[in-house]
């Protein structure tokens, strides 16, 4: 009986999460007009269409692969650099002790975490006044240094708790064999946290491509990126939902695909591995 | 001794990153606040004028008064929602590993296009919502247009996206749980309730702090899901401060208040926060 009740209770925990991913997947393929009626199941209820996708394509199709090229590019590079940067300060407050002042390696883990506290609301104004006297307003340049700075954290405090838990010993009997630090740490460290580093690398890559306040501020024109096509998707007669369907779709599954990849990673991800 | 020179060398690249882009701008920022500046006119010195009016300016109050609503609300209720799921699933059985990979998806799902599809699911007259309510009879409920119903709206996605990070996150400090204290207590004849209440919530107290802390700050920080669903509408029912001095910053370009704003923001948000984080400090505690 109580197995019963459970198995219940799983199968309407899974449609309440999957249910809107499945609306909009549905609502992407089907007629306009279709969109306004409460019909659940293609072929059955109603015939999928490709057409809203071949239209969106062909309507704003340069928007999106530029706004798709762009999400790339930013994600990409500043993910690389907060993991890079995030790396080298990981292992050095895994492997060394610092002395600054009153101030020991966990106090210098705990300045990293505080920096998550901070709200994007609150800097993005400097960083746009510094972008256009930069003169990188509206370029991905200016979108990968903000990302980059909300991802360092990230990385650094989860390769830290990756070093950690790595045995010192094998540096160790490298170093005594006479490699330098660096050689150790390139050619026996790295490879051991090459997982803990794919997984981080997703995550920062999914943080900054789901970003949208810097977005929206930084760029406008030619480095936006896909949340800022979902935010142009606004429409003055009402919403049309065949086109927003297909945006959303667009910027929800690269993420959302990614996370399978690292489910073990999540909670550490959020919690900056506070909880495995 | 050669080591001391590589150690700094690893660590001050992410240090002087974080001090040239977070720390730089915050100062800027601070310098701003007691300045008018609207980017047409060079900046007049204001002293704390800004302030002044962030105190009074009834719009402040209300942002203050949506976001406390939204926090409280979201934070409470996934972390209740989390928790008895967590309960109620921490058990081997068949389907609970297809859940597991399942609820990871919300939690990546990109908040302006949730807040677009919830726009979607919440439409008043064809939303797959209005059609339910309307199947089961009841009357029209104004998701999106009524000032008192719209935040819920909002409240409503936001849980929809993070219950999942409650939920595993109490698995993952269910199944962290040592056994003997549990066993040793029904040894001592312990009620259910009792083991509940004595054993098992002590044990897990780091961990629902931790959940706490990282829901609070992802939490007040909302900006998407409100600029996305309702734009701070209908009025300034939900507008939160994030979208209110992302307004003042660049769509009024009233560049001193905003920033006045922010500190304002910045210091409530730290106060609340830093005496969790000197809670969950330890687990960063290793070295």
């Amino acid at each position: 009986m109580e197995r019963a009740a459970l198995g219940a209770l799983l199968l309407a925990v899974l449609i309440w999460v999957l249910f809107p991913l499945y609306w909009a997947g549905i609502t992407s393929l089907k007629e306009p007009t279709e969109t306004f009626r409460p019909t659940l199941l293609p072929f059955v209820q109603f015939i999928p269409t490709l057409a809203n996708w071949q239209d969106q394509f062909r309507l704003a199709g340069r928007d999106i692969l530029r706004d798709l090229q762009n999400s790339l590019l930013v994600a990409a590079a500043s993910a690389s650099l907060a993991l890079l940067l995030g790396s080298m300060a990981g292992y050095a407050l895994a492997r060394f002790p610092f002395y600054v002042g009153p101030l020991r390696n966990h106090d210098i883990a705990t300045w990293f975490l505080s920096q998550v506290i901070l709200p994007p609301a609150v800097v993005v104004i400097p960083f746009f006044l510094f972008m256009q006297r930069l003169g990188l307003l509206d370029t991905p340049l200016a979108l990968i240094l903000a990302h980059t700075t909300m991802n360092l954290p990230l990385a650094t405090l989860l390769m830290r708790d990756t070093f950690l838990s790595l045995p010192v010993e094998l540096e160790e009997a490298a170093l005594v064999d006479g490699a330098s630090r660096l050689r150790a740490l390139v050619h026996v460290v790295l490879p051991l946290a090459a997982p803990a580093l794919v997984s981080t690398g997703i995550l920062a890559f999914a943080f900054s491509w789901n970003e949208f306040i810097y977005a929206l501020t930084l760029t406008f024109e030619r480095a936006t990126t896909i949340p800022l096509l979902i935010a142009g998707a606004k429409m003055s007669q009402g919403i049309q939902f065949w086109f927003v369907s297909v945006r959303v779709l667009l910027a929800l599954l690269p993420p959302v695909l990614l996370a399978f990849a690292v489910q073990r990673y999540v909670v550490r991800g959020l919690t900056l591995g506070a909880l495995h | 001794m050669r080591d001391e020179g590589v150690k700094w060398a690893l660590l001050l690249p992410a240090v002087g990153w974080i001090l040239t882009f977070t720390v730089y701008p915050l100062v800027f920022s601070l310098l701003l606040s007691f300045q008018n500046w609207n980017l047409t006119s060079p900046p007049t010195w204001a002293g704390l004028a800004n302030y002044v009016r962030a105190v009074q300016d009834p719009r402040t109050h209300n942002a203050l008064r949506v976001t406390g609503l939204f926090v409280g609300a979201t934070v409470a209720a996934e972390l209740l929602l989390g928790f008895a799921l967590a309960l109620l699933f921490h058990r081997p059985m068949r389907g609970i590993r297809l859940l597991r990979a399942v609820v990871v998806a919300p939690l990546f799902t990109s908040p302006i296009a949730l807040a677009f599809l919830g726009m979607m699911l919440f439409h008043e007259e064809d939303g797959p919502i209005a059609h339910l309510v309307r199947a089961v009879g009841a009357g029209k409920v104004h998701w999106l247009s009524d000032p008192t119903t719209a935040l819920g709206s909002v409240v409503l996605l936001d849980i929809w996206q993070w219950t999942p990070f409650a939920f595993l996150v109490f698995l993952a400090g269910l199944a962290g749980v040592p056994q003997e204290p549990i066993e040793a207590a029904i040894v001592d004849g312990a009620g259910r309730w009792a083991l509940f209440r004595h054993v098992l919530l002590p044990l897990l107290t780091p961990v629902i702090v931790t959940a706490l802390l990282f829901k609070l700050i992802y939490s007040v920080k909302v900006f998407d899901l409100a600029f996305g669903l309702t734009g701070g509408g209908p009025g300034i029912s939900t507008e939160v401060l994030a979208l209110y001095i992302h307004r003042q910053g660049l769509e009024f370009f009233n560049l001193g208040y905003a920033s006045s704003l922010s500190y304002i923001f910045l210091v409530l948000v730290s106060l609340t926060c830093i005496g969790l984080v000197l809670r969950v400090r330890h687990l960063y505690e290793r070295l």
